[in-house]
């Protein structure tokens, strides 16, 4: 029988909550992150709401004006080489180690794995630049690059925690901790890592979410409660939020032989690309749809074992549009219909870091038996015809759920998690 | 929110002497006494008031585990790895800080012979008062 995996661990550092009993309250409650910001003191800026990280204030790249939750002991040494996202990351790694009852010299032995997403730290990386260029390149602080370049997580994750198995880090925009879980999943079924540490994490900054509105991809809409609102038809772009979110998976005899808590099965996956657009998703979702289908058939099931999906739908016209189709293809027109709702309504788009929350969401949902609803829609797009879109979070307990995600360049991803 | 802080070193509002917006925020992070301990080298030049900068920006480095394991006064014996527990980078850290608060520029192979606080101390001395001269 080929390897199983098994979801045993979770950490929360997101804007609806920064441990997984608040995260599961505002999910079936409907409570969003959103608050209302105005960056660069400059009122003018269209971007006027952002998901926020509570209780942590980590806004300029010196980690000495960082506050956070006491119960997280950091050393300066370790925070030095850090980002503001790296704390997240860190914190959220404490929380999902504890969360599998996992002891630090098990982390070290070889049989764990660390696979982490995130886009860099654009703030960091500007800072030290901006240095170099002022001193005609002849000086820059030595822990610029280690602490802001994409690959910031696993460099400073994995010397902190001790990691010796496979670490890496992977680069698809929004997709990205979609394709670290795919990629832990077959580290896995292949045998040769035990259990797999998958991080996503983002840092809510100016320098980070502001690029966005330049390409038109934010929502100008100043109400928090009206602001993210995927597949409705009023949407007008995502809202930038950022944290981290850690999900642990494991082998099932090696996690059954622990005794780890388990959350569910994580099944399957499937990726695929548009090759069409550098940015824009595929008008028909074609990529989506392909990744949906090779995740079933990786998975063994058929779109009708589907019983909800989170969707990647970040509130954007053309992508929630895109998805819509996708889903029409692969499920309506098979006679499917799974429930379809999209979490960033509540906890706007977290960008490398959405596919590892939401399939931490996913994972809560099969345990505590739920299916988050779309809180903020009010009349569904006309291309969502079809689609059983509940707008209030449901007492439904899901047996088998499809998380999906798509990044810049048309990468598309399907993972598929259930009941154990 | 959203607004980035930089607290100016107090000592340098009361005095004459115009820190340089680099030396400032390298200093920021360190006590009202290593601050005035600047400001006396950079107006008298005196360098046991540069020592207690350099001493102060090592000591910044140590590791949290071993801070309580350091002697308070440390011996020009003391070494940087060994005694300190400052790894390579941390080293390269601390160095910059020191380029940065006292504008001098340190080489890789000078740098690679540096291995002991009086080593540290010494190297500063001689290289601020070439710039000094220059």
């Amino acid at each position: 029988m080929p390897r199983q995996a098994l979801v045993t661990g979770l950490g929360f550092i997101t804007p609806i909550g920064n441990d997984r009993q608040t995260v599961e309250q505002s999910l079936r409650e409907g409570r969003h992150g959103f608050t209302p910001v105005e960056f660069l003191n400059n009122p003018d800026l269209s971007t006027k709401v952002i998901g926020t990280i509570k209780d942590f204030v980590a806004e300029t790249p010196n980690w000495r004006d960082w506050h956070y939750p006491k119960k997280y002991v950091i050393a300066r040494e370790t925070l030095r080489s850090l980002s503001p996202h790296g704390l997240f990351a860190l914190c959220a790694m404490d929380q999902a180690i504890a969360d599998a009852q996992i002891s630090s010299a098990e982390l070290t032995d070889g049989e764990t794995g660390l696979y982490c997403a995130s886009a860099g730290s654009t703030m960091v990386l500007h800072h030290h630049v901006a240095r170099l260029l002022a001193t005609k390149g002849e000086r820059c602080g030595p822990l610029g690059v280690v602490s802001s370049i994409a690959g910031t997580l696993n460099f400073n994750l994995a010397a902190h925690y001790g990691i010796r198995g496979a670490v890496g880090g992977y680069v698809a925009a929004c997709a990205s901790s979609s394709h670290a879980l795919g990629c832990a999943l077959d580290d896995i079924r292949l045998g040769r890592q035990k259990r797999m540490i998958v991080v996503g994490a983002e840092e809510i900054t100016p320098e980070s979410i502001l690029p966005f509105a330049a390409m038109r991809a934010l929502s100008g809409n100043a109400d928090p409660a009206t602001a993210s609102r995927p597949f409705d038809q009023e949407r007008d772009g995502f809202v930038g939020a950022g944290g981290a979110t850690v999900m642990i998976i494991e082998e099932a005899e090696f996690a059954q032989q622990r005794g780890a808590p388990v959350y569910a099965e994580f099944a399957g996956w499937g990726q695929a690309a548009d090759g069409h657009s550098v940015a824009v998703s595929h008008p028909q979702g074609s990529g989506l749809a392909d990744a949906i289908t090779r995740c079933l058939k990786d998975t063994g099931l058929t779109p009708t074992d589907i019983d909800y999906i989170n969707a990647h739908a970040t509130s954007t016209p053309a992508g929630d549009r895109s998805e819509a189709h996708a889903f029409r293809t692969t499920f309506t027109n098979v006679g499917a219909k799974p429930r379809v709702s999209s979490t960033k309504g509540l906890t706007g788009h977290p960008l490398s870091m959405a596919g590892v929350m939401e399939a931490a969401f996913c994972s809560l949902a099969i345990q505590e038996k739920f299916i988050p609803g779309n809180h903020h829609l009010q009349t569904p797009d006309e291309a969502c015809e079809g689609l059983d879109l509940p707008r209030a979070t449901l007492d439904e307990a899901p047996r088998t759920v499809l998380s999906t995600s798509s990044g810049f360049g048309g990468s598309n991803v399907g993972l598929i998690f259930r009941q154990s | 929110m959203h607004q980035r802080r930089m607290e100016p070193p107090t000592a340098s509002e009361s005095s004459p002497i115009q820190l340089s917006d680099q030396a400032a925020e390298a200093l920021a992070p360190f006590s009202v006494e290593v601050r005035e301990a600047f400001i006396r080298y950079l107006s008298l030049r005196d360098m046991s008031a540069a020592d207690e900068v350099v001493i102060a920006i090592l000591k910044d480095h140590v590791p949290s585990r071993k801070v309580e394991h350091i002697p308070t006064n440390l011996t020009d014996e003391s070494t940087l790895m060994g005694d300190l527990g400052i790894d390579s980078v941390s080293i390269s850290d601390a160095v910059f800080v020191i380029e940065e608060i006292f504008d001098v520029s340190i080489a890789n192979k000078d740098l690679a012979n540096l291995h002991t606080v009086g080593d540290l101390r010494h190297y500063l001395r001689g290289k601020v008062a070439r710039t000094t001269v220059s």
